[in-house]
């Protein structure tokens, strides 16, 4: 897996160097997200908008070597209100299938893609192409593991 | 289209490059196996790349949702044999 390590003097973990990322990344985010399931558990606080929230700032804490995370956190941490409904389920981006359009301007199409690639990458918008040509890539592996993740715990308890 | 465009937004955020794009449509080919396997023996619209990996993102992020609300039922539940071995997992 490509990635640049941009700043070897953060953090140093007692792991081999050669540990898969993906496994880094993945006990990162249930040593992150267990323990807040357990206070919202005991806390009797266990409703679908104060787990999402959980879910959302496990994501976030568990790959704070990026940029897109940092701006996931500063949004979570603003919006700390757990009652709060979260940007993701109100982006009712309208996809318009106009093949025409597509061939007939294609330039145009590819703007219109990018600003919506943009909306979908936490800070995307504040973003330059170039510095979202470097996030998008390890947010989709992030999302990816993230699923892969809550499915495990989900199905712990089939 | 162009009245849709804010005016703030027009300098330098909408500018790119034709080799950005190119790597950008690369960069994305290998990181969607499905996309890349129906693509392998023609070109790909660079527009159709980019198209399909927001519905990428949509659908991962579909699934967290569903996932978060599955993992909400579980800990609000407190009858059935699933919730009580969540709990039990919350308690190691």
């Amino acid at each position: 897996m490509e990635r640049q390590i941009i700043n070897r003097k953060k953090r140093v973990f007692s792991l081999e160097p050669n540990k898969n990322p993906s496994a880094v990344f993945t006990r990162k985010y249930t040593s992150h997200l267990v323990p807040a399931l357990k206070k919202l558990n005991m806390n009797k606080n266990s409703s679908k908008q104060t787990v999402k929230h959980e879910v959302d700032m496990a994501l976030a804490l568990s790959a704070q070597e990026f940029a897109w995370s940092r701006f996931l956190l500063q949004k979570l941490s603003s919006s700390s209100n757990p009652t709060t409904t979260t940007s993701s389920s109100s982006d009712g981006i309208r996809i318009l299938e106009r093949p025409d359009k597509e061939g007939g301007n294609e330039e145009g199409g590819i703007e219109e893609r990018l600003r919506e690639l943009k909306k979908l990458l936490p800070g995307g918008e504040e973003m330059n192409v170039e510095e979202m040509l470097s996030e998008i890539g390890n947010y989709i592996k992030c999302l990816e593991l993230q699923t892969i993740a809550l499915k495990s715990i989900v199905q712990d308890s089939t | 289209m162009s009245s849709r465009k804010s005016r703030s937004r027009q300098t330098g955020a909408s500018m790119i490059t034709d080799e950005q794009i190119n790597d950008l449509v690369l960069q994305l080919h290998r990181l969607l196996p499905e996309l890349a396997n129906n693509r392998r023996s023609g070109k790909v619209s660079a527009s159709r790349v980019l198209q399909e990996t927001c519905s990428y993102i949509r659908n991962l992020s579909k699934e967290v949702d569903d996932l978060s609300e599955r993992l909400s039922q579980l800990l609000e539940s407190t009858d059935s044999a699933q919730a009580a071995l969540i709990r039990s997992l919350l308690m190691q």
